[in-house]
């Protein structure tokens, strides 16, 4: 029995044991097999608190990341779940104006960013920009804020919403 | 995490109690997977009940009643009488003709079982989300959680019955990484089932090519290596449909009664799967002689349209979907709504790309049957093609906006739902008398001189 034990390779075996903790690599497997919608999700589960509430972009806006993947509520709460998902056209859910970060991908997605604190998508980048979205929407609502154009299907720069 | 391996180990267990209590005789591979699919079912009854009864929803709660369960499987196995054996697979004779459809099912099954494992099924779940909604549970450990409060999101998922959520979150609360092998283990247990209820009225050689058959279905094994909830209608679909059709074969009350629970099983994955109630009910109670009294069909589906009932209660009340129910029901005649019902039926139900070819076999199955006038096995094909029947009706009545709607409703429902008819398709045919005059003579042809046909459980 002794002998036996010996023989086994206790540092292969915590090799594996260690290994098994981060699923084998599953990390990098996710990151190579789901690109740069993964890459967000890493990103964000680093940046972000656990209790915040991020706006994605419109998925019928171009731009890079996938419509199913992380510009989905459903696939991005499965990864990052206590953080809450919301699109900017769903203003009627009651925490909506409580969101204090916002995922953009494109120029477009950004339209109703106002200019001096809108990034720039120089070579497809993605941000993530903090952002009181309750100060922003009483401002459009005031007409402080004007946006420079409004694609059909988002709302929150014509102030309807609320 | 070397629990999540115990965890199946013991809702196995469980399976095989249940699957003793019914007291019917199975074959090995039928028993094992029987013992999967009731058990996988059993073990999400058990945590809802406890938890509706007020406990959280915890390993070391329902855990405890499954393990009981597990310890009565364990005692059936160790004093119940013998199972019907394995016929001999590898006889030199039949080899020849088997290894064809042995190869095929085998990549097959290789096949989906690393596709299962290598692509998550959260990939795919942007729709239902099954997945997230069972992780979230795992977490919250409610049945309730708060996604029901806040968003719309979960409204997909919450529309449907607990099982496949539930699945899904004993799987991360008992220390899975991942959703692939909860998916795979009804899979699995159902593969076995095929096998072996056809190695019940078949030989060795032709229950593999019916099991080959329904894996090279493109449908079928695109949609039951990713999904849960395909994979569970199809099966407990499957088994009311062959378990009734051997209770009018052998006339005995015992399989009827164990196709009413995986009815009931039927009713806790999808509501949409009782159309298979209603064809079984139909097909016993039309069928002369299929069963003693004629009171008996009617208590078959009596649990599963209780648990149904109760869960369209549940969820409009106690989880409060009742206003934001998506689907609103049209009752008048609509010739372009059939029209469109009608084309659906027949690209969908006899495309090859879909189905593969298992309705190709279904209708001459139908034809010969009708010519020959047999009566054996009658409440299989009368109860599969009400089923289908009654489960394309369902989808006239649903009334979405426009016609486009519809047909892209027929695309993504409907479709979906074909596929727990590939299982029944080919047994009726295989089943049938052509099925049978084929069989014979491919035995023939191969030289075999065909072995008495297993014996026939005597209940």
């Amino acid at each position: 029995m002794g002998a036996f034990l010996a023989d086994i390779p206790w540092g292969q075996v915590r090799w594996l044991l260690e290994a098994r903790e981060d699923g084998f690599g599953r990390e990098a497997v996710r990151l190579l097999a789901l690109g740069k919608d993964y890459q967000v999700v890493a990103f964000l589960r680093e940046r972000t608190p656990e209790n915040a509430i991020i706006l994605l972009p419109d998925p019928d806006l171009p731009g890079p990341l996938d419509r199913l993947k992380a510009r989905n509520v459903r696939w991005m709460t499965y990864f990052l779940y206590p953080r809450r998902f919301l699109h900017t056209y769903e203003q009627d859910v009651a925490y909506f104006r409580d969101a204090t970060w916002v995922l953009l991908d494109s120029p477009e997605s950004a339209h109703w960013i106002p200019p001096e604190i809108r990034p720039s998508f120089e070579a497809g980048d993605v941000h993530c920009i903090r952002l009181n979205v309750r100060a922003l929407m009483d401002a459009i609502e005031r007409g402080q804020v004007s946006p420079r154009y409004r694609p059909p299907r988002s709302s929150i720069a014509s102030g309807s919403g609320s | 995490m070397i629990t999540f391996p115990l965890a199946i180990l013991a809702v196995v267990l469980a399976g095989a109690a249940c699957t003793r209590w019914f007291k019917v005789a199975t074959n090995k591979a039928e028993f094992l997977g029987l013992s999967v699919l009731l058990g996988s079912g059993v073990v999400t009854l058990l945590m809802f009940g406890t938890h509706a009864l007020g406990f959280a929803l915890e390993p070391r709660v329902y855990g405890g009643p499954v393990l009981l369960f597990a310890l009565a499987g364990v005692a059936g196995l160790l004093r119940g009488e013998p199972l019907v054996g394995w016929r001999a697979l590898c006889r030199p004779s039949s080899l020849v003709a088997a290894l064809p459809f042995q190869l095929l099912t085998a990549f097959l099954v290789v096949v989906a079982l690393a596709r299962g494992l290598l692509i998550p099924n959260r990939f795919y779940d942007s729709i239902t989300s099954f997945d997230l909604l069972g992780s979230i549970m795992a977490r919250e450990e409610v049945f309730r959680i708060s996604l029901f409060d806040t968003t719309t999101l979960a409204q997909g998922g919450g529309t449907y019955p607990p099982f496949t959520a539930l699945s899904f979150a004993w799987g991360y609360q008992c220390g899975a990484v991942d959703s692939t092998h909860t998916i795979l283990l009804p899979f699995v247990g159902f593969l076995f089932w095929i096998y072996g209820a056809a190695r019940r009225r078949m030989g060795a050689t032709s229950a593999t090519a019916l099991l080959a058959a329904c894996l090279a279905s493109p449908d079928f094994f695109a949609y039951l290596s990713t999904p849960l909830s395909n994979v569970a209608v199809a099966a407990y679909g499957a088994l009311a449909l062959f378990y009734a059709n051997e209770a009018a074969r052998l006339r005995r009350d015992r399989p009827l009664w164990l196709s009413g629970a995986a009815l009931v099983l039927v009713a806790w994955t999808r509501t949409d799967g009782l159309a298979v109630a209603l064809g079984v009910v139909f097909a016993l109670f039309v069928v002369r002689g299929a069963v003693r009294s004629w009171w008996r069909p009617f208590l078959v589906p009596l649990p599963a349209l209780a648990l149904a009932l109760s869960w369209e209660w549940f969820a409009s009340n106690v989880l409060g979907r009742g206003g934001t129910s998506r689907l609103t029901m049209a009752m008048g005649w609509d010739a372009a709504r059939l029209r469109v019902l009608v084309a659906g039926m027949g690209i969908f139900g006899l495309y090859p790309a879909s189905m593969g070819f298992s309705s190709w076999g279904f209708v001459p199955a139908l034809v010969s049957w009708w010519a020959t006038r047999r009566a054996e096995d009658r409440v299989l094909w009368v109860a599969t093609l009400v089923s289908f029947l009654a489960y394309t009706a369902f989808f006239y009545f649903v009334n979405p906006e426009t016609q486009a709607d519809l047909q892209s409703l027929l695309r993504s429902s409907y479709r979906r739902g074909l596929t727990a008819f590939v299982v029944p398709f080919w047994l009726a045919a295989f089943l049938s008398p052509l099925g049978g005059w084929v069989r014979a003579r491919g035995a023939e042809l191969f030289g075999v001189s065909r072995p008495a046909p297993p014996a026939s459980p005597s209940s």
